[in-house]
């Protein structure tokens, strides 16, 4: 067995500022990453937009590595491993995890140093804001190599890498907070959904779309993302947030997890990735992805515990969400240990005597109402008043009634939750703006026509931009924590109004992005 | 050893030359038994997002046009079938080896993972009609590189081996589709090509 070995924050590794990340030789973690990626862009490929499609080409280098993710549009020569990425798909942690690894060993391999780690970029600690921006080998554009200044094969130019995200942008608390792998459509888990619905999980879609999306630029556009060299570290990081809340009390991974489909339980327990091509292909089986400390894997993360203040929160947030399931009956432990559970909760103020359930509370979701059809949403938004269906709402009602009636809860029947599903997001093509679509949209609910807007969430648009036209993804906004506002509004439970706009609108109209359409939005009422 | 020839007419219980209303209900009954318990998880993401006195009508409009695609390709082999006159052992030999070399291709594995998704699906109306037949037409490619060759194999000889054999090695592929050159599936089909040509060499000698 190998050793193993530990990648590192990039933060305990990265210079202190420009100048020294110019001039100084860098820690041996980044330097032979650096060496690694001049490596295999000598072999074929730059960190840039354009193309070098050749009928033969290395799989160890740059374009490979990159095309294996997704290839730009029109590519020629396409290979059969290509364009693999697993996106909004429960699959995007292993097959990321599998991918990472390839591309860890093709390094090793080039450097010729089997102890040689991918770092990580941390940018999730709101007590180091500094974080955020990129760590300055990323934005040198020479670097010194043997007391010579020798082009940064780190560096991509600022237009091809125009931002960095923000603080909200890179919150894990919601992602952390949630206990379970996959949930059931339209509610989402830690890692995605069980079914055949192109919906990314919490964490794939903040930080994960978000910080590409704020990075812009190459990586803003999921085609070309790989061909920067700060994606790898992206990655790591968010494999190591897979880590960390896989050691969060309470985590139920996949396989552990209670009620999942017979399909997903199988599809997940034999998959195998592969990458590479012609003789050399390399193939890494999920069970080889679930212990990072043994083969083919043989790595660690230098820091798999949350921030204290951000694990407070998490912790927190689970307990409340425990809590509430076992006061509305939605919970799957066996009814004494409910029952104990509600009792002690009353007695002695916890529940830690009652073992965690395994199995995601019993919820149902009904749809209520939807868009009479396509929706496009230009600069300045669209609003939408949807009027919740009579008959599937009578049938809701009741439904709702007979289950707040068991859990002896008084009163008409109120929905116990709100979820904005938009399906089939595509972004407009146009000619008037470099991207298609802003890459950050907000949701907004209101009572009625006329009431106030209320932001439910919002959503990236990672995906969207420079891929095929028929690219589509769905998006679910939890909207329940509005619920009290919006009978303080004056709702009255028959409709909807529910809105989308860009986050940050274009202050130029002739250059702004033509928008979005939205195949369908969908209602969903909790009972 | 029996010549190539001697092999002819003495497969299945169904020929091409049966009349077309009991090949087609005949084939229907396979799409039925082998394909639809396969669109499963299809189904249930579409009867989750309709409305409750919708949900049948869009989980038959999906299985419905399944079927309906899954008739013409059975048409088409079975017409290739005639035209070839192909009783013959070796015909469905032939097609089980095109679906075992099937399994090894990088490009098929590629598009196994990549059609199982459903379409904006409206919960009523028309529009989730056509949201519910638009699933089934996208999904239809993925279905058709899974049990084309197998399907196409039956469509002139019903044989029970060549079914339970051919249902086996969809059901295992379909349940594991990111299995990567999966060996099982393969090993099913070449453990029924041979017992094809067994039972082929039996009777022939019998």
């Amino acid at each position: 067995m190998a050793n193993i070995r530990l990648r590192r924050d990039i933060w305990s590794v990265a210079k202190q500022d420009e100048n020294a990340a110019r001039t100084q030789e860098w820690d041996p973690v980044l330097r032979g990453y650096a060496h690694g990626v001049e490596l295999m862009m000598r072999l074929g490929g730059r960190a840039n937009r354009n193309t070098t499609p050749k009928p033969s080409l290395d799989v160890r280098s740059w374009e490979w590595m990159a095309n294996t993710h997704l290839t730009p549009k029109g590519q020629k020569h396409m290979q059969p491993l290509w364009a693999s990425c697993a996106h909004h798909d429960r699959f995007f942690l292993v097959w990321h995890r599998a991918y990472l690894a390839w591309f860890e060993t093709t390094i090793q391999t080039l450097i010729d140093d089997r102890e040689w780690a991918l770092p990580y970029w941390d940018y999730s600690d709101p007590a180091r804001p500094e974080t955020l921006e990129l760590p300055w080998e990323f934005r040198v554009e020479q670097r010194t190599v043997d007391g010579k200044l020798v082009d940064n094969p780190l560096y991509v130019d600022s237009g091809d890498r125009p931002g960095h995200p923000s603080a909200e942008d890179v919150d894990i608390v919601e992602a952390m907070s949630e206990r379970f792998f996959v949930r059931e459509f339209p509610v989402r888990g830690f890692g995605g959904v069980d079914g055949q619905w192109k919906l990314a999980g919490y964490l794939e879609a903040k930080p994960h779309d978000a910080v590409h999306d704020r990075l812009g630029g190459i990586m803003g556009d999921v085609s070309l993302s790989a061909r920067d060299p700060i994606f790898w570290l992206h990655h790591a990081n968010l494999d190591r947030l897979w880590e960390v809340w896989r050691q969060l009390d309470g985590s139920v991974d996949v396989l552990d997890q209670g009620g999942i489909s017979q399909q997903l339980a199988s599809e997940w327990g034999n998959a195998r990735f592969a990458f590479g091509g012609g003789s050399t292909i390399a193939v890494y089986s999920v069970d080889d992805m679930m212990d990072t400390t043994t083969d083919p894997l043989n790595y660690e993360y230098e820091v798999i515990t949350l921030p204290p203040d951000i694990a407070s929160t998490v912790m927190d947030n689970r307990a409340k969400a425990r809590r509430d399931a076992i006061t509305s009956g939605d919970t799957t432990l066996p009814p004494h240990l409910a029952w104990i559970a509600q009792s002690s909760r009353g007695l002695i103020g916890e529940e830690t005597m009652v073992p965690e359930d395994t199995t995601p509370p019993r919820q149902h979701w009904d749809p209520v109402a939807s868009t009479p059809g396509q929706m496009t949403v230009g600069d300045q938004g669209a609003a939408h008043p949807l009027r919740f269906d009579e008959r599937q709402m009578a049938s809701f009602n009741r439904a709702a009634t007979a289950a707040n009636a068991l859990i002896a809860v008084d009163g008409p029947a109120r929905p116990a939750g709100i979820i904005i599903a938009l399906m089939g997001v595509r972004a407009l093509t146009g000619v008037r703006a470099p991207v298609a679509c802003h890459s950050h949209y907000i949701v907004g609910v209101g009572a009625r026509d006329g009431s106030p807007i209320r932001d439910a969430g919002t959503f990236s648009t990672f995906g969207l931009n420079g891929t095929r036209t028929d690219e589509e993804r769905n998006y679910t906004i939890d909207a329940t924590a509005l619920i009290p506002e919006l009978y303080d509004d004056g709702w009255d439970g028959g409709e909807l109004v529910v809105q989308v706009r860009p986050e940050t609108p274009s202050e130029n109209p002739e250059t702004a992005p033509k928008g979005l359409s939205i195949g369908q939005i969908t209602v969903f009422l909790r009972r | 050893m029996p010549a190539m020839a001697d092999m002819h007419d003495h497969i299945g219980h169904h020929s091409p030359h049966d009349s077309a209303a009991a090949w087609t209900g005949h084939w229907l009954l396979m799409v039925v038994a082998m394909m639809w318990p396969l669109y499963g998880t299809a189904a249930a993401a579409i009867a989750a997002a309709s409305f409750r006195r919708w949900q049948a009508v869009t989980v038959a409009t999906f299985l419905g046009v399944m079927s309906v695609l899954w008739l013409i390709v059975g048409g088409v082999a079975r017409t290739i079938h005639y035209l070839a006159d192909s009783r013959s052992a070796w015909w469905t030999v032939g097609w089980l080896a095109v679906a075992i070399v099937a399994t090894r291709s990088l490009w098929r594995a590629r598009a196994l993972q990549r059609c199982a998704r459903v379409s904006v699906l409206a919960p009523s109306g028309r529009r989730a009609v056509i949201g519910a037949a638009h699933t089934a037409v996208r999904q239809w490619p993925r279905c058709l590189l899974l049990c084309g060759p197998v399907m196409v194999a039956m469509a002139g000889a019903h044989e029970l081996m060549v079914m339970a054999g051919g249902t086996a090695a969809i059901w295992w592929e379909q349940r594991h589709p990111r299995s990567f050159r999966d060996p099982v599936p393969a090993a099913i089909l070449l453990a029924t090509s041979v017992g094809v040509l067994i039972a082929a060499v039996s009777r022939t000698l019998a």
